[in-house]
């Protein structure tokens, strides 16, 4: 769109203008935004909606020490469910076993689910990260000088981990 | 109805021993947890992060003062961390205890640039109370540990005693075996999963 | 006829790629961890740039997204059929899906909002699916046509402050003198400028793929 062309106004700010004098509340605003814009650390929804702006036009790319836990944290998942999968199939036969009464094959139900995980409603529960060695983030043996990309590693692993929890407990699946 | 007495108490005893057993077998499932369970201990919190975001601060701040030869600021910058107070007193965190692990083997590793041994191995020393499972992170310590035993057989060797210097010899090697056996036992239970269900 | 051959060796190549992604999918598929692995690798970064960072608007709750995405991989990935296209097809609609279940949560102003990124969500389930290449190119090019689409709505030198500021990343001081006027008043110029913005994108039709 040419400058030469403003649209016709429809709010307060284009009814005044781009370039009308501020009030004191704009002011305001307006320094709380440049210093947002400056240190990221500073909460401010104007700054955040400028840097997707920014990020929607050119996206950064993801670094690697963050794709490493992540793609570490998901093998280890994957490591949790086939242990899962092998724990059913074990309780199969237990029950299958001690199948002699109802009673004796529904105690040996319970008992194994509460025992192995815990839950008793079936899985509603948020599925939240626990605590846990950081093993799974690393590949190889330690080299000597990597103690801080380790650092790094084990703080972005558990940082992702904080706002999983977050979402599951909001309920965001 | 005599017989039907005596058959219910049967099957009663009967159901009693093996909920006791499959009791048994769920507390056995949870009775050694092992570094890799995700499952276990309490939930993930800020309190931990906290104390994982300050240990990287401190590696971080450490870089810098080891780059401009300041050896004892970045000592200081990791002593910081040993130091900290821990999230959950009283509970185990693994992420705690493998970061105060590698903070002290790193402060190993610092003091040997400044030729002090002693204060290396005293490092190491307390690294391992914090690795006691077989792990990258325990490998490592005791890694530190050869390298440091190697010094010492050096600055023997340096001040002519001898059979100081064999025994710290051979204690080196014994060391840097110990740390290689953890390696391959950490790789060989990486391996062993990914071939499990082929 | 140069040129022919050029995309012959291209097609071949492309015919070679897939093959050996369909048994790394098969194998991840039958429990293989560096398979896994090596298809996350491959893929993360471009469903993080192309179709998370943009649709979440920050880096944070795009890694956030990443990581749900790999948990469902590993949880759904043996539902997954083989397609002509490859992997990435698929991985692309569970990103979208985690992106909108996360807009939803988060009730912010994005470039997106829920409404429209679930209107592309259903797009998807009857799409013909294409490759990494053109996928990735058509997000680059919706991102940024939302982003024009938005700064075409508003007052031109509140669209001329965000371009210089925040998209050409240009130091304060030098945008206030491009715009002809004092720093402080540049603040408040793209304070009203964030204000605009925020309408522009209420009003922003639906920007379909290219």
């Amino acid at each position: 769109m040419a400058e030469n062309e403003p649209r016709k106004p429809k709010h307060l700010e284009e009814v005044q203008g781009p370039d009308a004098p501020a009030t004191e509340d704009e002011l305001a605003r307006a320094e709380a935004l440049r210093v947002a814009l400056d240190d990221a650390s500073r909460p401010s929804e104007d700054a955040e909606l400028l840097r997707a702006l920014a990020l929607a036009e050119s996206p950064r790319p993801l670094a690697e020490a963050a794709q490493d836990a992540l793609v570490a944290r998901a093998l280890t998942r994957m490591d949790a469910r086939k242990a899962r999968v092998k724990s059913h199939q074990r309780g199969v036969v237990v029950r299958v076993t001690f199948g002699a009464a109802a009673l004796i094959a529904a105690a040996a139900a319970v008992v194994l689910v509460v025992g192995r995980s815990g839950n008793l409603d079936g899985g509603t529960q948020p599925e939240l990260a626990h605590v846990r060695s950081t093993q799974a983030l690393f590949d190889q043996p330690f080299e000597r000088g990597q103690a801080t990309a380790r650092a790094d590693r084990i703080a972005v692993a558990r940082t992702a981990d904080l706002r999983q929890n977050r979402f599951a407990r909001w309920g965001v699946k | 109805m005599t017989r039907f007495v005596k058959q219910f108490r049967m099957h009663l005893v009967l159901a009693l021993v093996v909920l006791g057993l499959l009791v048994g077998l769920a507390c056995e499932s949870r009775s050694t947890p092992s570094p890799h369970d995700a499952a276990e201990g309490p939930v993930l919190d800020t309190e931990i992060l906290a104390f994982l975001s300050l240990a990287r601060a401190g590696h971080h701040q450490a870089d810098i003062l080891e780059g401009t030869g300041n050896v004892d600021g970045a000592l200081g910058s990791l002593e910081r961390i040993v130091n900290a107070p821990r999230p959950h007193p009283g509970q185990t965190i693994p992420e705690v205890e493998e970061t105060l692990a590698d903070a002290y083997a790193r402060m190993a590793d610092l003091r040997l640039t400044k030729g002090d041994v002693a204060g290396a191995k005293k490092d190491v020393d307390d690294g391992l109370t914090h690795a006691a499972e077989p792990t990258y992170f325990r490998g490592h310590l005791f890694t530190m540990y050869g390298i440091v035993e190697q010094q010492r057989a050096a600055n023997a060797v340096d001040a002519g005693r001898d059979a100081e210097a064999a025994e710290a010899r051979t204690h080196a090697v014994a060391l840097l075996r110990e740390a290689m056996d953890i390696q391959e036992r950490v790789i060989g239970k990486v391996l062993g999963d990914a071939g499990a269900d082929r | 006829m140069v040129a022919a051959v050029g995309e012959r060796d291209a097609d071949e190549n492309r015919a070679r790629e897939l093959a050996a992604e369909r048994e790394q999918v098969a194998r991840a598929q039958a429990g293989d961890r560096q398979a896994m692995g090596e298809l996350l690798r491959r893929h993360g970064p471009n469903l993080y740039a192309h179709v998370l960072l943009p649709r979440l608007g920050s880096e944070a709750a795009a890694q956030d997204a990443l990581g749900e995405v790999y948990a469902k991989v590993v949880e759904r990935l043996d539902k997954f059929t083989w397609q002509g296209v490859g992997i990435y097809p698929w991985l692309r609609t569970v990103a979208l899906r985690v992106a909108l279940d996360q807009l939803r949560a988060r009730k912010r102003t994005v470039l997106w909002e829920a409404d429209a990124l679930e209107r592309e969500v259903d797009k998807e389930s009857t799409a013909t699916p294409v490759d990494q290449q053109l996928s990735d190119r058509r997000d680059r090019e919706t991102a940024r046509a939302r982003v024009e689409a938005a700064l075409g709505r508003m007052h031109p030198r509140y669209a001329r402050a965000l371009r210089l500021r925040v998209l050409e990343e240009r130091p304060r001081d030098e945008v206030a003198a491009a715009l002809e006027v004092t720093p402080a008043t540049f603040d408040v110029l793209l304070h009203r400028a964030v204000a605009a913005l925020r309408k522009a994108l209420t009003d922003v039709e639906d920007v379909g793929d290219g």
